[in-house]
């Protein structure tokens, strides 16, 4: 995966991530949302197609760990 | 928040197992086989349901799920925007989660209406033309 779409994958992670503080979360948030302006901008990206994008490399990341871990998964294809 | 181990003792690092992974797996086969329950349901009971509830489960509650054993509980909510109502399944290895569950739905209920905006990517996913334009920019 492209280093900048790991990156905003990991701050949506950060976002939703059981450890952490609310203000880490926020934070995450925030981040997030900078860095989704920041990359579509460059990329000439609307940043609504950006950021879907990024929750679905995210889910599809979850349910490839969830697949490592238990070798299954609940999330559909 | 600190986990609250001591309501919850011997539960906290849990392995997943087959066990505790196939309840999940019931709950979902009865919603495949419920005509009355729509796609977007559907689609909110496998994402929204294991990640945001989960993880509300952690947050509020105090339950230590870690980010790679987020179903060490063996324990969905799943708010059915289709029908309106919650699925409570547990995979019973302790009771108390249950009751924790149960007592904070509202909560919990709340929260998923919250996280709600998450559904976007679902209900609108990428098009090929978006496709297009992604890999263009990202290769």
């Amino acid at each position: 995966m492209n280093p900048e779409l790991v990156e905003l994958v990991d701050l949506y992670e950060s976002m939703h991530t059981c450890s952490g503080s609310e203000r880490d979360r926020t934070e995450a948030t925030l981040k997030l949302e900078a860095k989704v302006r920041e990359i579509a901008s460059t990329k000439n990206l609307a940043e609504s197609v950006l950021m879907r994008h990024v929750k679905e490399l995210f889910f599809k990341r979850a349910r490839a760990a969830d697949k490592r871990a238990t070798g299954t998964t609940i999330f559909p294809d | 928040m600190s986990p609250k181990t001591d309501q919850l003792p011997g539960l906290d690092e849990r392995p997943i197992t087959q066990d505790t992974v196939r309840p999940v797996r019931a709950l979902l086969d009865l919603i495949k086989e419920d005509d009355h329950v729509s796609s977007l349901a559907r689609s909110i009971v496998s994402w929204l349901a294991a990640f945001a509830v989960f993880k509300k489960m952690e947050l509020d509650l105090g339950l230590p799920v870690s980010k790679d054993s987020r179903l060490i509980y063996g324990t969905i909510v799943a708010h059915l925007k289709a029908s309106g109502k919650f699925v409570v399944l547990s995979a019973g290895r302790n009771p108390k989660v249950l009751e924790l569950l149960e007592m904070r739905l509202a909560d919990i209920e709340a929260r998923v209406k919250e996280l709600s905006w998450d559904d976007d990517w679902i209900e609108n996913p990428i098009t090929k033309d978006e496709q297009k334009q992604l890999s263009a920019a990202f290769g």
